[in-house]
């Protein structure tokens, strides 16, 4: 079995995989890897809904754990976002019917 | 007992570990083999097919898997070894990618030494809610023709992409499985 953490230009990690592509790395180092990012994806889950504060996450991923929930929330402020007419607009400022 | 041949011992030695050698590299262990059972026993663990670059009833098969470190929500392009059969224009190529379910798949012809537009209809488990998207280009899971808008670009033989979106998300930490078979039409 061939494992693979796949990065970007900036070096980012990307994804780890089995299989074809990436950059060749062992199972143990697979697993590591594995093992972090899915403990990473529960942090983002808990700190989104509240759950946890960010203080009760390791200091090295505060930043990367804060920096994920603040774009899940950009990203479902955009598809909430919706073009209104003006006349419904100016009736909500106004206090009328929402 | 009489002797046929002599040989030098540390040359034995250094060839046979060599073999040793090889045989834990491939089968992914550091322990010590002992001659000739330790060897054979060891040959005899190591997996075939490891990374998918074999063949299926006589067809090229491609698999693998890969898990995102963070959600992605545009095109993700998975990699494999190219397929032989690139030139042929009479196989079909089927895929799966699934994430705890196995799913139909859409499948188009392989023709002038591209993949078409092909599956891929997958499904996964999201803390406890199931999501189950078809993109396809041919028929979908309960056979009936469905539009292609959604089909994957990409036309290699040695990649496929998976058409993520700000409304498909893929999913930080769920590992994703793919199958590819070059089937014969």
């Amino acid at each position: 079995m061939r494992y693979y953490a796949q990065y970007n230009e900036s070096g980012k990690l990307v994804s780890i995989g089995t299989g074809y592509g990436g950059v060749e790395i062992t199972e143990a180092e697979y697993n590591t890897l594995l093992t972090e990012i899915r403990e990473k994806a529960v942090l983002v889950n808990q700190l989104y809904n509240g759950e946890i504060t960010i203080d009760s996450i390791p200091t090295e991923w505060q930043e990367e754990i804060q920096r994920r929930v603040d774009e899940r929330i950009a990203a479902e402020g955009e598809a909430e976002e919706q073009d209104i007419p003006a006349e419904e607009a100016l009736a909500i400022i106004l206090g009328g019917e929402v | 007992m009489a002797y046929d041949k002599v040989i030098d011992s540390a040359v034995l030695e250094a060839d046979l570990t060599s073999v040793a050698d090889a045989i834990r590299e491939k089968g992914g262990t550091s322990e010590t083999l002992s001659f000739p059972d330790g060897f054979t026993e060891a040959i005899a663990a190591i997996e075939s097919g490891g990374g998918g670059d074999d063949t299926i009833c006589g067809y090229e098969k491609r698999s693998g898997s890969f898990t995102l470190s963070e959600d992605v929500t545009s095109a993700y392009t998975v990699e494999f070894e190219e397929m032989a059969n690139k030139f042929r224009s009479d196989f079909i190529i089927m895929g799966w990618i699934d994430f705890l379910t196995v799913h139909g798949t859409i499948i188009n012809t392989y023709n002038g030494g591209q993949l078409s537009d092909f599956f891929l209809t997958y499904s996964y488990w999201m803390n406890g809610s199931r999501a189950e998207t078809g993109y396809a280009a041919g028929r979908n899971t309960s056979g009936s023709t469905t539009s292609n808008s959604n089909a994957s670009t990409s036309r290699t033989y040695n990649s496929f992409t998976v058409p993520f979106s700000s409304t498909q998300k893929g999913i930080a930490g769920c590992t994703y499985n793919w199958v590819l078979v070059a089937m014969k039409k």
